[in-house]
């Protein structure tokens, strides 16, 4: 009896206080890992010659970036030793957000937000997630279907055309952020890249160490996807460029990690004279809401929009949400400067369910282009048939890899513009595709001119979408399997996909009320009653890449 | 805020979007077919049920086992015991460290007793196998405290709270073998040496989905008339939240 009278005594105590602790534990930090923020960094001097990587001074003068600000500088060492002292450990120095991100027990902190100098304090207990998970499938010698499937992942970009004009992303520094690189260094997907010693810089930021050749193998499926090759048979656009790489993720399963280490690496590759920085990790709801996924809220954003300032194009997957409860881009996809990357089946060329959709939180077009979310990948251990936009992302690392050699003059931000313009829909987008698959024809040719290849006409009251006669389709596969002597169904080499019809309703702001793909199987595809639509929307429709607006 | 033009703007809208909607229907009816569908508008509208928003519910099932102790009318068998809830659980968020909840549920209390001279609930008589079953039906009221910053995650939290159940049906199943190699199962049910209402406190500590709790069981099993001893009053397990 004296037992239940102390538990029911617990129990209500516990009742009663609920409220009253809440509001008291407010402010009270209960996890161990926070970044302490300095509020300046007076008199602390910094030398860009010395501490910057000849390759990032070049950047800088060329695009009119200045050699250095103040985000450059180093943290004040007297701030650093003074809260090093009073916490358990510190784990990374942020110069960018004149930062240290510290282990410390709640007294230990209360006493560091009234140092003087720290300006805020916040907590670090968030997880990323790979946009990428490897699936069972697993060949060495791929099957006619993987092998069509390999090949489309390039070809669906224009491998053919930049390298035929002598384009592989030569002189180009790719930074890759991932969970692990394990046998990048013996891996015959990237013999070509160690012979040149093109792999110029590693560290792991999770355990501060140079060694990146081991845990998860994530990392070395997403290089493959920028630069490997298996033979004759490219896996990615840019085999000619040279490679950072930085581990930033603990874990291979549910991959565990702290924003700083994504914040260290950024800081990391700029000064290591990286161009593009490609992530194919999201942060969602281990640390955010949807609606935060403004592009300034996160610290990675925050960090990829500063890296961007600084002449980096930043690369990022739009994510894996889309089929989950989540559904929207991460971050860093949703930073403004980011280059967010959609998946699309590489069978119906079109969103593929899992990949996370747009806009950002406050509208913005996201993601920015798409590519194929399901690909032939260097694992471990040989190719490897994977999915997830972790793949579409690099695909376009090593695109975009292919186009800035093409044309060395771009800026990062006028590169992410013809980028966007070389996309299969562009000047059409939506929240699934943005502007499409980038095209190497663009950067190529310079130009972008498609032939009409349907009309919007008005009929009295009504409007219709009537495509050209040669693209109605006579006949159409919609299955690509076939039956095998067993009676099962076995997947076979596709054959053309039926014509697909983007079209999107616009609202007044140039925002998207509802947007759609339809597959093409007459002439007349669509018509809309003019009076349902209100003066100043618009109907927006691509089709075999040609694109036009009607407006009410 | 959202003000009553807001909502019936909205309400237009979405009789709106119906129209249109069922306007394409009537010509992808005939022709075309919807291969993607979005509607960014409505998309945008932040909800208030999720994980970590005001409002979350969620269907969860657990499975625990008597823990014996010193007072009990017959020593358990723990690893052919058995606690089985199948149950709706809600939480109201009032700070990103604190929330109020309750559940309701479907319970199986499944003591299996081991058959020698200890035992002597509900009788002194030894069987093959013996075993009491209580089916319940129960309300629990949680405070929980959630630790660590986090986004619209459950996160990891510590529950403490109550519960109260009501036993619908006691029965008791017993299994013998004859000489004659003949086998025997009864199943009594009807019995009424039980108390029908049971109440005690529940200590949960939970990671996202996956939740380890300890029950410690305040009232009888049995009717204080009947005199028997008390079976186990903690019971310890898991739960998994269907989310």
């Amino acid at each position: 009896m004296k037992i239940k009278k102390t538990l029911c005594t617990v129990l209500l105590v516990s009742i009663a206080c609920g409220y009253h602790i809440t509001y008291a534990q407010q402010t009270d930090y209960i996890a161990s890992k926070y970044l302490v923020m300095f509020t300046d960094k007076d008199g602390v001097e910094f030398d860009p010659f010395t501490y910057f990587d000849v390759k990032t001074i070049e950047r800088r003068i060329k695009f009119g970036i200045p050699l250095d600000d103040i985000t450059d500088y180093p943290v004040k060492q007297n701030y650093v030793d003074a809260v090093s002292k009073m916490v358990d450990s510190t784990t990374q120095t942020l110069r960018w957000f004149n930062a240290l991100a510290v282990i410390a027990t709640t007294e230990q902190l209360a006493s560091i937000e009234q140092l003087p100098f720290v300006k805020e304090v916040n907590e670090l207990n968030s997880k990323a997630v790979l946009a990428g998970v490897p699936t069972d499938e697993f060949n060495r010698n791929l099957t006619p279907y993987n092998k069509e499937m390999l090949e489309g992942q390039t070809n669906a970009l224009g491998l053919k055309e930049f390298h035929e004009a002598g384009f592989d992303g030569k002189g180009v520094r790719v930074a890759i952020f991932d969970a692990g690189f394990p046998t990048v260094d013996i891996n015959p997907a990237f013999e070509h890249i160690r012979k040149d010693n093109r792999i110029l810089k590693t560290h792991d930021f999770v355990r501060n160490k140079e060694d990146v050749y081991r845990a998860s193998g994530h990392g070395t499926m997403v290089m493959s996807c920028i630069g490997g090759k298996f033979g004759d048979t490219l896996i990615g656009l840019a085999t000619g460029a040279e490679f950072m790489l930085a581990r930033t993720e603990r874990a291979s399963i549910e991959p565990f990690s702290e924003e700083e280490n994504w914040l260290a690496a950024v800081e990391w590759a700029d000064k290591n004279g990286a161009d593009i920085i490609n992530s194919s990790l999201g942060y969602t709801k281990h640390r955010y809401f949807p609606e935060q996924m403004d592009g300034k809220t996160s610290f990675v954003s925050r960090a990829a929009n500063l890296a961007a300032s600084k002449g980096l194009l930043v690369v990022n997957a739009a994510g894996n949400e889309g089929s989950g409860s989540w559904k929207y881009v991460g971050t860093p996809a949703d930073a403004d400067s980011v280059l967010s990357v959609g998946g699309v089946d590489h069978q119906t060329h079109y969103h593929t369910s899992f990949s996370s959709y747009g806009p950002t939180a406050d509208g913005r077009m996201k993601p920015n282009v798409c590519a194929y979310g399901h690909v032939i990948a260097s694992g471990k251990s040989g190719l490897e048939k994977t999915q997830g936009t972790s793949f579409a992302s690099p695909l376009i690392a090593g695109f975009a890899a292919c186009a800035w050699q093409s044309n060395g003059n771009l800026s990062n931000m006028e590169l992410f513009k013809e980028i966007e313009k070389s996309g299969t829909l562009y000047p059409y987008f939506d929240y699934a595709h943005g502007f499409g698959i980038p095209q190497a024809s663009y950067f190529i040719d310079n130009m972008k001119e498609v032939d009409a290849t349907f009309i919007i006409d008005e009929y009295g009251d009504y409007i219709k979408i009537l495509i050209n006669d040669e693209y109605v389709p006579a006949d159409f596969d919609m299955l690509n399997f076939e039956d095998t002597e067993l009676g099962e169904l076995k997947k076979v080499p596709y054959k053309e996909p039926k014509p697909k019809l983007f079209y999107s309703i616009e609202l007044e702001d140039g925002s998207l009320e509802t947007y759609y793909v339809v597959s093409v199987d007459q002439k007349e595809v669509l018509e809309f009653k003019k009076y349902d639509f209100r003066p100043g929307k618009k109907i927006n429709v691509s089709f075999k890449g040609y694109s036009t607006s009607y407006e009410f | 805020m959202c003000h009553l033009k807001d909502i019936q703007h909205h309400m237009n809208f979405r009789f709106f979007t119906l129209l249109i909607g069922l306007m394409l229907c009537g010509i992808f009816g005939f022709a075309q077919q919807v291969l993607l569908e979005q509607d960014a508008t409505f998309d945008t509208i932040a909800p208030t049920r999720g994980p970590n928003r005001a409002n979350f519910s969620h269907f969860y099932i657990s499975y625990g086992v008597p823990i014996s102790d010193v007072h009990t009318g017959a020593e358990i068998l723990t690893g052919k015991s058995f606690d089985f809830d199948f149950g709706y659980r809600y939480k109201r968020k009032i700070s990103n460290f604190y929330a109020l909840g309750f559940e309701i549920y479907y319970k199986v209390q499944d003591f299996n007793m081991k058959q020698d001279s200890g035992k002597i609930v509900p009788d002194t008589i030894l069987h093959d196998k013996e075993r009491l079953r209580f089916n319940n039906l129960g309300v629990g009221l949680y405070n929980r405290f959630n630790f660590g910053k986090r986004g619209d995650l459950v996160g990891n939290f510590l529950d403490i709270g109550v519960y109260g159940s009501w036993t619908y049906r006691l029965a008791h199943i017993t299994k013998d073998e004859l000489p004659n190699g003949n086998k025997v199962r009864t199943h009594t049910r009807g019995l009424n040496y039980y108390e029908p209402i049971n109440y005690g406190v529940i200590v949960r500590l939970g990671f996202n989905r996956y939740v380890f709790y300890g029950a410690y069981r305040l009232s009888d099993l049995f009717e204080q008339s009947y005199n028997y001893p008390e079976l186990p009053f903690i019971s310890a397990g898991i739960q998994i939240g269907m989310h």
